[in-house]
């Protein structure tokens, strides 16, 4: 604990002087050379130099050489505290529910831009047409393709001839029996008629 | 648990409200699933080797958080939490008693703690209610953290302030 009181001090020792602030607050953003830092500062490079001296004591930045510089970077580790349980239990939840909505941001971002998919196959064998669903289009296609799906193993070739992306799995399942129907393959035929007048 | 913690006084209680964006069942499954737990339960630069949930009153609830690289000094030092659920309404409200340590120095670390969590929807957004209270705490219970990747421009700035 002693050693760590140490560590503090010099934290806070360094972190007194105006100067040592604004070059940490600087190369908090990216790191810098030595040089580049001098340049903000009506100070001799002597003086920046030393300014930064201070600061790697403390533990607060690290100097790599780089070539001719020395490139000057922000320590993470010395900003990894310790947190006493008791003192900053508060902080250690406000953190916490922090991430679970950064975290429950981003599912929602990935289920919303999940896509699924009502698709028509065109038999090159048969010449007949396969309606089905499926979230990963390019991937089910290559299925039918490669024989996997034992209903259509025997149609093959196939070749996409029409698709629609749907907002959820529900509404693919939907479409797809829609399709099946009497008016759903008076829709389609509408749809593929000029791919089939191409053809 | 230890036998009678729930009668002891707590020495620390905090206490939030907060709204997320995001449909109950989503934070009910962030709060309830193992794979989604690891993903946010944290601190930063932390991550989660273990983590085991047997959701149901008496059931087990395990998660192990780890040092990272970035935090230095304490890259590796492993902090468990064992947990035992003793309130369970689906999507509505989870409690648990816990004791949490620091591996390796189990004796001095251990904290034991209680926290509820009540969920309810509002509007399709889900509000979260966390209440969590330390009834006891050896004498050198911490957990490091790590400042910098959030937050740590407004701390200095804060510093800042404080200092100038």
């Amino acid at each position: 604990m002693v050693e760590y009181t140490n560590e503090l001090n010099m934290v806070f020792g360094s972190l007194s002087d105006h100067t040592r602030r604004d070059i940490l607050t600087r190369i908090s953003k990216r790191s810098m050379s030595v040089g580049q830092i001098a340049e903000h500062y009506q100070l001799t490079f002597a003086a920046v130099a030393k300014h930064l001296q201070v600061l790697e004591r403390a533990g607060l930045v690290t100097k790599q050489r780089k070539g001719k510089e020395q490139i000057i970077t922000l320590a993470p580790k010395t900003f990894a505290k310790a947190y006493n349980y008791l003192e900053n239990y508060k902080q250690l939840w406000e953190d916490r529910l922090d991430r679970l909505n950064t975290f429950l941001t981003k599912e929602q971002q990935s289920l919303e831009s999940m896509m699924f998919y009502t698709y028509v196959l065109l038999s090159k064998k048969d010449g007949q047409h396969y309606i089905g669903h499926a979230e990963n289009l390019q991937k089910r296609l290559e299925e039918h393709n490669a024989g996997k799906n034992t209903s259509t193993k025997y149609r093959r070739p196939f070749e996409l001839v029409y698709y629609e992306a749907c907002k959820n799995k529900y509404a693919a399942i939907k479409r797809e029996k829609y399709f099946k129907t009497g008016f759903g393959r008076r829709y389609l035929k509408d749809r593929l008629i000029n791919k089939t007048i191409n053809n | 648990m230890a036998g009678g913690a729930n009668n002891m006084a707590p020495i620390k209680e905090v206490a939030f409200e907060k709204v997320y964006d995001a449909p109950i069942d989503q934070v009910w499954k962030a709060w309830t699933d193992p794979i989604m737990l690891k993903q946010w339960w944290g601190p930063n630069d932390v991550s989660i080797p273990e983590c085991e949930v047997d959701l149901r009153v008496g059931g087990k609830f395990y998660i192990v958080m780890e040092a990272g690289e970035a935090m230095g000094q304490y890259k590796g030092t492993k902090w468990p939490m064992m947990a035992e659920y003793t309130e369970i309404e689906p999507k509505s409200k989870l409690s648990y008693s816990a004791k949490a340590w620091t591996e390796g120095a189990e004796e001095e670390t251990t904290i034991e703690t209680v926290t509820d969590l009540i969920l309810s929807e509002e509007n399709g957004k889900t509000k979260l209610k966390l209440k969590s209270a330390i009834l006891k705490s050896g004498p050198n219970a911490t957990v490091a953290i790590q400042g910098m990747q959030y937050g740590f421009s407004q701390q200095l700035d804060k510093l800042n302030t404080f200092l100038s």
